[in-house]
């Protein structure tokens, strides 16, 4: 078990889900084992709770859905619609904007002359 | 900790909750291949068949958060939950109205193309008039009922949706005048009235079919509030 997210990871989940189905379609196991992954284990999103953020993202129109039988198995892969392109280039510079602002605040709160 | 005996529980409260059984039935599969995936990586470590289980479960979360998490999306809702008053309030009175003016316009198409004198094609459109002015209407307000009542549906709009079906199809009457001589041509003819057979009618309806149905929603609603 990796340690508990900050508060502040409103949004980031669906950043992530994004990026990555971006690059190429996953299920949801393979997806959070890839978010930890990538993250070097500072991110973990809990278990059952991204099928709920998958569906609401597909049913958004953001990614398209579709199941394929795995070792007897029936998956369901996901991968990003042309909307969740557009969604994805929202969120990220809308997170290069925050984290720019939240970086030159921490390095000098004074940059302003308070 | 959700394991695989937890899935009929979790179904029931998403479906009550007004998700699609198509919805239910996937997220079901998704966590439950999650849940095997989890165990199978859990048993490459070397854990017992039951700590794997245990491990595996534990790892999925709990059913509640599964709930919550997707019954605050009302984009995950069914068509049906997010307008009830347009599936149960309008559809089934348009749907009447839609049906008896197809069976109209088909049938009127089909006399032109073959005559009026054929004994069978009379006793086919005869029949299928009957059924039309008064079958169609029990057919269209018990399913909304029955469908009313297995989604779970708060009773408002189906009721509002039966009386007006109720009101406007007992009084539907649809009829054809067959020509007298051999080569005529008849008419057809849709009706709306409204006399003391069309309200005796619409009455029974009422008793027949609503009480039942206010009575198993009220049952539920006793029944949820209990749990």
């Amino acid at each position: 078990m990796g340690r508990p997210n900050p508060p502040f990871m409103t949004g980031v989940p669906e950043l992530l889900v994004l990026r990555l189905l971006a690059e190429r379609e996953m299920y949801g196991y393979e997806l959070l084992r890839t978010i930890r992954l990538a993250s070097r284990d500072t991110i973990t999103l809990a278990e059952g709770v991204v099928y709920p953020l998958l569906h609401g993202l597909e049913a958004k129109g953001l990614l398209q859905a579709r199941e394929q039988w795995v070792d007897g198995r029936q998956r369901v892969y996901y991968r990003l619609s042309a909307k969740g392109q557009r969604r994805l280039r929202e969120l990220s510079a809308e997170w290069d904007r925050v984290q720019t602002g939240v970086r030159s605040l921490l390095e000098d709160p004074n940059a302003a002359g308070i | 900790m959700l394991q695989a005996s937890d899935y009929p529980e979790l179904r029931r409260r998403l479906l009550r909750g007004g998700l699609s059984k198509r919805r239910v039935d996937r997220l079901l599969r998704e966590l439950d291949d999650h849940r095997l995936a989890l165990r199978e990586r859990a048993l490459g470590r070397g854990y017992e068949r039951r700590e794997a289980e245990a491990i595996a479960a534990a790892e999925l979360g709990d059913a509640t958060s599964i709930v919550e998490a997707m019954l605050a999306q009302p984009q995950l809702r069914s068509f049906s939950q997010r307008r009830p008053w347009l599936v149960y309030g309008l559809l089934p009175a348009w749907v009447l109205i839609a049906v008896s003016a197809v069976t109209l316009l088909g049938t009127w198409f089909m006399l032109q193309g073959m005559g009026w004198d054929s004994q069978r094609l009379r006793d086919a459109i005869d029949a299928l008039f009957l059924f039309v002015s008064h079958g169609m209407l029990w057919l269209i307000v018990l399913t909304m009922l029955w469908q009313a009542h297995r989604m779970h549906v708060t009773p408002g709009w189906p009721v509002l949706g039966s009386l007006l079906t109720i009101v406007l199809g007992s009084a539907l009457t649809m009829q054809v005048a067959w020509p007298g001589v051999e080569g005529g041509s008849g008419y057809l003819n849709v009706s709306y009235l409204y006399g003391l057979r069309e309200r005796i009618t619409a009455a029974a309806m009422i008793c027949l079919l609503l009480p039942p149905f206010l009575f198993a929603a009220w049952r539920r609603r006793l029944r949820d509030a209990n749990q």
